[in-house]
């Protein structure tokens, strides 16, 4: 038969174990605004009863463990969405800034190129008409100027790029770093079997971190994770981190490098990713596409030049100063070669009132010269190709976001801290606290009784 | 909220149905795009709560009113007020936005019904990547798994 002290013991650790569950409650009920903080249960089990033949007694309850209620697919798939929306971010973010050389004013390339041949066409009224002759060397040399301002933008904004993608490595360094710590706090208390809850919620947090920087892959590893890039780099082994470095390469911008390894190319996703993205593919894309057209202007025009004669009848040279023969950088060094607005070769024959290499110049403006298009034509389309990446990297982003927003809004009806319910939980567990109280008091009672049981006989 | 939204971008003061064919076609073209950004506005709603219904619904009414929108357009509209050309611009540019938003939106629902069709198909079916999926889904099992959503 079990003894007063037995039931006294049990009834304690009701006490004992409804006081931990009503603790669990008040840190759920405190990080009820807690960014990550995943909402925690007391699993409560009978302990181990005693057997006082013929019977089996119960011993009370054990508080056995505080698990962290989560859901690792919708913690996954935050992930992944948020590694998109970082790359769109980015790519949008560096994409709109491009922009901004091909938005429409006084002095971008296309209404140069039509103010280009604007004066070329008034010239051909009055190819005498030295004013005129002057007229046309502005226009070139504003023509000239617009595409070197719009060269040189680009090449400043790969450069900006270039230092935010430096300093997101430096930032990717420092989470994996804290996420290979949170890793060894994880897995000293699970060793000995404590909660890790708290450090397993910072850890996703660090993770969701590195997630909009990088992309990063999450491999369970026993009690620890093991983080690579989507390629394999490895970036977090068990308590140990692998710090990306940045190396300068031949055109000045820097590589990325994972243990001795260039990763730049590998890497596609993130914010880090869309960096790179606009830096490598983006904007070299919009340099070459202006040192097409500037090239394909320049040339053409030189052409037509040589086939003219200048106002002291001698062979026209040319107008701009020839580009280089691979096209590269065509555009940041157009310049004008002349500088005597008598050398503008207008006639076709020779004679002052000739303008038929003028018209001939003129008739460029319509001529497919570069891929088959005309220059304004195909300045158009860099226009519009750069508005419409710009607009599908923005409509990305944003897509990304609305669904980072939906797996959240999921994550939170699962793992998020409802007050309702830990108010309920707190009254649940305040009764069981009382009821064992009652117990206890009620146990010390029959001790009173049966340690006076002689003087009350008496 | 969102009935506010809606009404804001919904031309203000030109009802379609009040415009019969001899209305003028820019504001018409103007009333049909508002319609179509709120069409657009209420898919993606649809789609983020996984209600089926509703993106077929407002599919439907996309593709009417993408009809009616080529019908007026066909007739050709005259350049008049230079205030309502610019509005036709702006709202054109927002349906154009809110295409390309619910054109992302597709492609990452499309992703994850893949996901879950490889799932649902089991062991006994080879992995293929998903590339070589693309249009192997026939349009029956696309809508069971859509259901299972």
């Amino acid at each position: 038969m079990s003894s007063l002290n037995a039931s006294l013991s049990t009834a304690l650790s009701g006490l004992l174990v409804e006081q931990g569950a009503l603790q669990v409650t008040t840190n759920n009920v405190a990080n009820v605004n807690t960014p990550g903080y995943s909402r925690e249960v007391p699993v409560l089990v009978s302990s181990d009863p005693v057997v006082v033949s013929p019977l089996t007694f119960g011993t009370g309850v054990t508080l056995q463990d505080v698990q962290s209620i989560t859901d690792p697919i919708l913690s996954s798939q935050i992930q992944q969405q948020t590694q998109a929306q970082g790359q769109y971010s980015a790519l949008a973010s560096a994409l709109q800034q491009t922009q901004v050389n091909f938005t429409t004013s006084s002095n971008d390339i296309g209404t140069e190129i039509s103010n280009f041949f604007d004066s070329i066409n008034q010239l051909s009224t009055d190819p005498s008409d030295l004013s005129l002759r002057q007229g046309v060397l502005t226009a070139a040399d504003n023509l000239a100027t617009s595409f070197n301002t719009a060269a040189n933008n680009l090449t400043q904004q790969q450069s900006s790029l270039d230092l935010s993608a430096v300093q997101t490595v430096g930032q990717i360094n420092q989470l994996t770093q804290q996420i290979a710590g949170l890793n060894a706090q994880v897995s000293n208390l699970q060793n000995v079997g404590e909660n890790a809850g708290t450090f397993v919620d910072q850890r996703t947090e660090a993770i969701n971190q590195l997630s909009a920087l990088v992309d990063v892959s999450v491999i369970p590893t026993g009690n620890t994770l093991t983080l690579t890039t989507a390629n394999g780099a490895p970036l977090v082994t068990g308590q140990e981190s692998f710090q990306l470095t940045t190396q300068t390469n031949s055109a000045g911008l820097h590589d990325i490098y994972s243990q001795g390894n260039d990763i730049t190319s590998e890497i596609t996703s993130g914010q880090l990713g869309g960096t790179l993205q606009a830096r490598d593919q983006e904007i070299p894309s919009i340099k070459s596409q202006l040192d097409t057209l500037a090239a394909g202007l320049a040339n053409a025009v030189n052409t037509v030049q040589a086939g003219g004669y200048d106002l002291n009848g001698d062979a026209g040279t040319n107008l701009f100063n020839p580009p280089p023969a691979s096209g590269v950088g065509a555009a940041a060094s157009l310049s004008v070669a002349i500088t005597d607005p008598s050398l503008i070769a207008a006639s076709s024959d020779g004679t002052v009132g000739s303008n038929g290499n003028a018209q001939a110049m003129y008739a460029l403006s319509s001529q497919p010269l570069i891929n088959s298009q005309s220059p304004s034509n195909y300045y158009s389309g860099i226009v519009f190709n750069v508005g419409n990446d710009a607009a599908n990297a923005s409509a990305e982003e944003s897509a990304s976001s609305l669904v980072v927003q939906q797996l959240n809004d999921q994550l939170s009806s699962v793992s998020g801290v409802s007050l309702d319910e830990e108010a309920a939980n707190m009254v649940q567990y305040q009764d069981a606290y009382q009821a064992s109280a009652q117990v206890i008091t009620t146990i010390n009672d029959m001790m009173y009784t049966v340690i006076n049981m002689d003087t009350l006989t008496v | 909220m969102e009935a506010n939204f809606e009404a804001a971008v919904v031309f203000p003061f030109h009802s379609v149905e009040a415009l019969k064919d001899g209305g003028e076609p820019m504001p018409t073209c103007l009333a049909l795009f508002g319609q179509l950004e709120a069409s657009l506005h209420g898919s993606r709603k649809a789609l983020l709560a996984r209600n089926l219904a509703g993106i077929e619904q407002r599919t439907q009414e996309q593709r009417a009113l993408a009809g009616k929108i080529e019908a007026v357009l066909r007739k050709g509209i005259v350049s008049s007020a230079g205030g309502l050309q610019e509005e036709l611009r702006q709202s054109g540019k927002r349906v154009l936005a809110a295409g390309r938003l619910q054109a992302a939106l597709l492609a990452r629902a499309r992703l994850k019904l893949r996901v879950l069709a490889n799932m649902l198909a089991g062991p006994s079916v080879n992995y293929e990547p998903i590339s070589e999926r693309d249009g192997a889904m026939a349009p029956l099992r696309v809508f069971k798994v859509v259901s299972k959503l």
